[in-house]
């Protein structure tokens, strides 16, 4: 009985702090939007997201840019139809890959970081400093990570699901023997515009979800070094499952609106 | 004298444990209050009470200035900060020129004799200069009281004497108000005028630093002679 009361308690809590995770997010977007945010610290964070993420993203892409390319070449070469193979793996990397990778290594790597700083600061008392100064840690630190997020995710995207794509071109040269030119002829031809909005849009909500979950998380730390390191693991749990949640919600909403607007698209 | 701070009936606690309860005091202007007792009683609660970093459960805080600052018993300094930016933050809402603004904070370092260290960061610093720092920081708008957590923990001695100077100084020269939370009498002895012993949520002796010394109450005698027979320890346990 206990085990459940403390269960139902702990459900309560996280509760409490996705709503607040939200209400923070609605402040921080509008201090940014009226201006009324730390230039110095979004400076900082936008230069660290960049040197932090763009060499694990680069790795991480290419090496899924060639597993991918490789599984779908096999089972194209066993129905001989490899020509097809530069759509396949348009459609999977720009759709999905790219945009979900480039989310979860930022919400593993900065997201857990910036989760980490922010708890440190808490349990250190340097948010209750700021609160004594009169600044508001909501413009003084939130804002300038969630627009240093929202800026630098959609770009990491575009990075990864460049990189990814030349992992894929790699094997449909080496194992494929295919013409690059081909490759990406077929990659411009299913790729359009509207895809491209589309990882955008999943990147800056990736960055969004990431920078207001690890802060909100670490702005809630209590309990010294053990604490932290909770709040660490807990904001980059719940930041990828929100990838995977929002991912899936923003693809079915394509597809529903799309069959209406558009079939060919949903092809 | 001005009234400063005027704290009524008030009462706060943490999962079920009462740690303050019904607690009453006020600070005048230029008074010199420390707060003692055992760890664990709600000192610190207190005064976070008072710079309204928690909300009450009960009562009522009246502050008659907003011209506040508080020393943290860690400093927390911004670690991503340099000296002097850590102690600029203080001075956002001040409108006045960059110039002014480093004048001040070069001043108020040259106080704490750490003027040389403008551009170091916190973690490049010692304990006791980070202390100074955090006490420039809390100096730096002219505050007509300051809050200070533990100012003297984990210093030594001669370090200690150093910040209870600068206490008694901003106290005598820019008459400054200043509620200490401590634990050590030396720091009770030399900067207050006024001492006050909180024991399990309830203010349990209040007077001056002398009596507080020689006083017959058994919670006050018990902590002043570290003795382990009496009733903090009995209500530690229980």
């Amino acid at each position: 009985m206990e085990a459940i009361t403390k269960f139902s308690a702990q459900q309560f809590i996280w509760l409490v702090e996705l709503g607040e995770s939200f209400k923070n997010y609605l402040l921080s977007f509008s201090y940014i939007i009226t201006g009324r945010y730390s230039k110095k610290e979004f400076i900082d964070q936008a230069s660290k997201f960049g040197f932090d993420t763009l060499p694990v993203v680069a790795v991480v892409t290419f090496f899924i840019g060639l597993a991918l390319t490789l599984q779908i070449s096999k089972q194209l070469m066993g129905i001989g139809n490899t020509g097809s193979l530069g759509t396949s793996v348009a459609v999977s990397i720009v759709r999905e890959i790219g945009p979900v990778v480039a989310g979860v290594m930022i919400a593993a790597r900065v997201g857990g970081a910036m989760a980490a700083e922010i708890a440190t600061m808490s349990v250190t008392e340097q948010i209750d400093a700021l609160k004594i100064m009169k600044l508001n840690p909501l413009s003084f630190l939130v804002a300038p990570r969630l627009l240093a997020s929202m800026i630098m995710t959609p770009l990491l995207t575009v990075f990864a699901i460049y990189i990814g794509s030349l992992g894929g071109m790699l094997i449909a040269i080496v194992y494929v023997q295919m013409d690059p030119y081909m490759f990406f002829d077929a990659f411009r031809s299913v790729v359009g515009n509207r895809d491209i909005i589309i990882a955008l849009v999943k990147a800056f909500v990736n960055g969004s979800l990431v920078a207001t979950l690890s802060c909100t998380f670490g702005m809630h730390t209590m309990g010294g070094a053990a604490g932290v390191g909770q709040t660490t693991t807990k904001s980059v749990v719940w930041a990828m499952l929100g990838i995977f949640l929002f991912n899936f919600l923003i693809t079915n909403s394509v597809y529903s609106v799309g069959k209406v607007l558009d079939p060919a698209f949903v092809k | 004298m001005m009234k400063l701070i005027e704290v009524e009936n008030v009462s706060k606690s943490f999962d079920g444990l009462n740690v303050l309860d019904s607690v009453s005091l006020s600070v005048s202007s230029g008074e010199n209050l420390s707060i003692v007792g055992p760890s664990g009683v709600g000192k610190s609660t207190l005064l976070r009470l008072i710079a309204g970093l928690d909300d009450v459960d009960s009562g009522l805080i009246n502050l008659f200035t907003n011209k506040i600052s508080m020393v943290f018993q860690y400093s927390a300094l911004l670690n991503s900060y340099t000296v002097s930016e850590n102690i600029k933050l203080a001075l956002h809402a001040h409108k006045i020129s960059k110039e002014e603004k480093h004048q001040k904070v070069i001043e108020k370092l040259k106080l704490v004799g750490l003027e040389k260290y403008q551009d170091y960061f916190p973690d490049q610093l010692s304990g006791g200069q980070r202390k100074r720092v955090a006490f420039a920081r809390a100096i730096v708008n002219d505050p007509e009281i300051i809050l200070y957590d533990e100012p003297t923990a984990g210093l030594d001695p001669i370090l200690s004497t150093l910040i209870e100077d600068y206490i008694n100084k901003l106290s005598s020269e820019y008459k400054v108000a200043s509620v200490v939370v401590t634990h050590q009498l030396s720091t009770i002895r030399r900067t207050s005028k006024r001492v006050l012993m909180l024991c399990f949520g309830k203010i349990v002796w209040e007077g001056p630093p002398d009596k507080f010394l020689s006083t017959d109450n058994p919670y006050v005698k018990q902590f002043v002679n570290a003795e382990l027979e009496g009733p903090i320890l009995a209500g530690l346990l229980e």
